[in-house]
């Protein structure tokens, strides 16, 4: 894989994964809700205001219960920000490479090599794109739109050398698709960037 | 007024409304076997379709989707409501009017003129870049002529919502039922005329949030429109995206909103319980009033140039808008249902399903809306995964129930139940399957709007391709039912129904 658990904001695809998981727990937990609530709603009729003013007590507990998940889910998510102020707090990038999208081209110009940070410069020239890193095993590792008239700056840094792709990841019109390119990040070698 | 005259208007709003509900049933059929097509295309590596065709598509189902359950919702809770408020005929008629034209002018942008800028159209429009009258900026211009169109016939429709609440309550704080909070207005108001109802406190919150999101959107069409026809005239690409968002996911979102407005109305004729005014649900409809108007901002995460500042407002706004539906909506549509006896017709089994659709795909929603995984989610297939999960197979499943419910009053005939049991059962399986398809191949870093699947996620785009023709054949069956009940109908000629008073 392609990022090293050095600092918290490397990428594994474990990430997402992770991220599936959890929503499949919870959709099948909520799907179980419905299946039970449908099962339990053909018996009776019992009178509302029973039901009612057990479920209403209930619903205090699970809004505070639902709260504090939310809050717990934002905390934990909290270091992993992808903003470049937050990767840059441990030290400066080691290199710098500017990066600018067209129809339906990138222009990448610089050197990448595993162990420094590496800075993207990322615009357009044109229209809307979207940068999009993946990695040797075709994963997702980061990404920043490509706007014109802006500049946006995107901090990675890769433990394993090798050919990560350029995927346009904002929809730029009917050649979309085709707006691929190969970046090949070389291995640090002792001093040059580290 | 006198009974002719009133009698007079119900029949005329039955027929508006009958004219909504088959226009929009055969537009969003349309729509949908668009998007199953697409989705066939995509499955293929991009054999069936060329790239320009699969974007227009892409466009027509995109812009479609996102007008059509919105106002087919708003005219089903216009007609909800045109017993108990003074809502005008004439005004529904203009809204109808407006929406379809918008939406034929759009039509002819995409297939005509070759507009494929997505329903998203970011300022520049990929489809035309540059400057000249072109045949795509004929076509840019088209679409958004017609989407001002139809945006301008839903701030009627916002207006004359607000209007008829308030001839109804007397003033906003009361329509939006503030008196709930005083321990006097909660015990007496429910049988007071003038007091306010859970369906139309959403409705009017969404004519609130509507009027917002058109001023918003109306105004950046014009904008757009002027770079058209003066190409001198530039704009700023960070300012334009933060206002196509707020209108584009404000409209988006209304559709949900209004159609929990609708379940409010429809569950309770099957469960034969009220669905009360409550201090909760009052509350939970302010919340929603000012959240949904934060949430947008979570489109722009992937904008580093956007101020930090905004991207935790969107952060924060898009987990509090999930709580709430789930603690008060979905979680009093479950209190509703427990051991009521209920007999699960087609009507309430596909509201009870739109809950569901809502809960889950609101969960995706919420992951999604995590600022550290939105950097390796955004733009994958779980986009297209969460809101085809609360739009179809919520929003979609509200309109469908309310449609089984409104059938009867409307025409004189009850729609099939063991067609819609059928359907629901065949919606459910293949759309849960799509979108399941599509959670996955997002996890696998699969990007959305893209031709063809990436390499290892083949295999689930032809499932999900496969599971999207079994969802689509449920709603053919629907929409066929739904015309044979309008064919056998009685036609009905108002003068001659209405005897005049002398």
């Amino acid at each position: 894989m392609s990022a090293t658990p050095a600092t918290p904001w490397r990428f594994e695809p474990i990430i997402t994964y992770l991220a599936l998981g959890i929503f499949l727990i919870g959709a099948l937990a909520l799907a179980s809700v419905f299946v039970l609530a449908s099962q339990v709603a053909r018996r009776g009729p019992t009178p509302y205001s029973e039901v009612a003013g057990r479920a209403y007590r209930l619903r205090l507990v699970w809004f505070f219960a639902l709260g504090g998940i939310l809050t717990a889910a934002f905390l934990t998510a909290l270091p992993y920000v992808p903003y470049a102020h937050y990767r840059l707090a441990s030290g400066p990038a080691a290199m710098h490479v500017s990066v600018t999208g067209s129809q339906y081209a990138w222009g990448i110009d610089g050197t990448v090599t595993t162990g420094g940070k590496v800075e993207f410069a990322v615009t357009s020239a044109d229209v809307n794109h979207g940068f999009g890193l993946y990695d040797p095993s075709g994963h997702l590792v980061g990404q920043v739109q490509a706007m014109p008239g802006y500049t946006n700056h995107l901090v990675m840094q890769f433990s394993d050398p090798g050919a990560y792709t350029v995927r346009c990841l904002e929809y730029c019109g009917p050649g979309h698709s085709s707006m691929v390119m190969t970046i090949h990040v070389g291995t640090c070698h002792s001093g040059c960037c580290c | 007024m006198s009974q002719r005259l009133l009698l007079l208007r119900q029949l005329r709003a039955q027929r508006i409304t009958r004219i909504w509900l088959g226009t929009s049933g055969l537009v969003l059929l349309g729509l949908a076997l668009a998007g199953g097509a697409m989705r066939l295309a995509q499955a293929s590596g991009g054999s069936l379709f060329t790239a320009d065709v699969f974007y227009e598509v892409m466009s027509l189902h995109g812009s479609g989707m996102v007008a059509i359950p919105l106002m087919a919702g708003t005219a089903l809770l216009w007609h909800l409501m045109s017993d108990v408020m003074p809502l005008n005929v004439t005004v529904n008629r203009i809204v109808y009017f407006l929406t379809l034209t918008g939406l034929l002018v759009i039509a002819i942008g995409v297939v005509v003129f070759g507009y494929s800028s997505a329903w998203t159209f970011l300022y520049p429009l990929p489809e035309h870049p540059g400057s000249g009258a072109t045949m795509s900026a004929i076509g840019a211009a088209c679409y958004l002529v017609g989407l001002a169109l139809a945006v301008i016939g839903f701030l009627f429709w916002c207006v004359d919502f607000l209007r008829a609440g308030l001839k109804r309550c007397g003033s906003l704080p009361r329509v939006l039922g503030f008196y709930v909070f005083s321990s006097a207005g909660h015990a007496h108001d429910d049988q007071d005329p003038t007091a306010t109802e859970p369906s139309l406190i959403a409705g009017t919150v969404v004519a609130i949030l509507g009027l917002s999101a058109c001023v918003i959107g109306a105004l950046i069409v014009v904008l757009m429109l002027a770079t058209l026809v003066f190409p001198s005239l530039t704009i700023s690409a960070l300012l334009a995206k933060n206002m196509i968002y707020y209108a584009g996911h404000t409209l988006a979102n209304l559709q949900i909103y209004v159609a929990a407005g609708i379940a409010y109305s429809v569950l309770p004729a099957y469960t034969k319980r009220p669905w009360r005014l409550s201090r909760a649900l009052v509350a939970g409809w302010l919340a929603t009033l000012a959240i949904v108007m934060l949430a947008f901002f979570h489109h722009l995460y992937q904008d580093f140039a956007q101020p930090e500042a905004v991207q935790w407002v969107g952060n924060v706004a898009s987990y509090a808008a999930a709580i709430p539906p789930i603690t008060v909506t979905i979680y009093g549509g479950l209190v509703l249902v427990w051991r009521s006896g209920i007999r699960w017709s087609a009507a309430p089994l596909f509201t009870f399903m739109a809950m569901a659709g809502w809960a889950i795909g609101g969960f995706g929603a919420v992951i999604d809306s995590t600022i550290s995984l939105n950097q390796f989610l955004h733009n994958t297939l779980w986009v297209p995964a969460h809101f085809h999960t609360y739009m179809a197979l919520g929003v979609m499943f509200f309109l469908i129930g309310a449609t089984y419910h409104l059938m009867p009053s409307l025409t004189g005939r009850q729609m099939n139940e063991r067609v819609g049991r059928r359907a629901a059962a065949l919606m459910t399986i293949g759309g849960y399957g799509l979108v399941l398809c599509w959670y996955i191949s997002g996890s696998m870093s699969d990007p959305r709007r893209y031709l063809y699947p990436l390499s290892g996620t083949e295999v689930l785009a032809w499932i999900g391709a496969g599971c999207a023709v079994v969802a689509l054949s449920g709603a053919v069956m629907v929409c066929k039912d739904l015309i044979e009940v309008f064919l056998a109908s009685p036609r009905i000629n108002l003068p001659e129904l209405v005897p005049s008073e002398a």
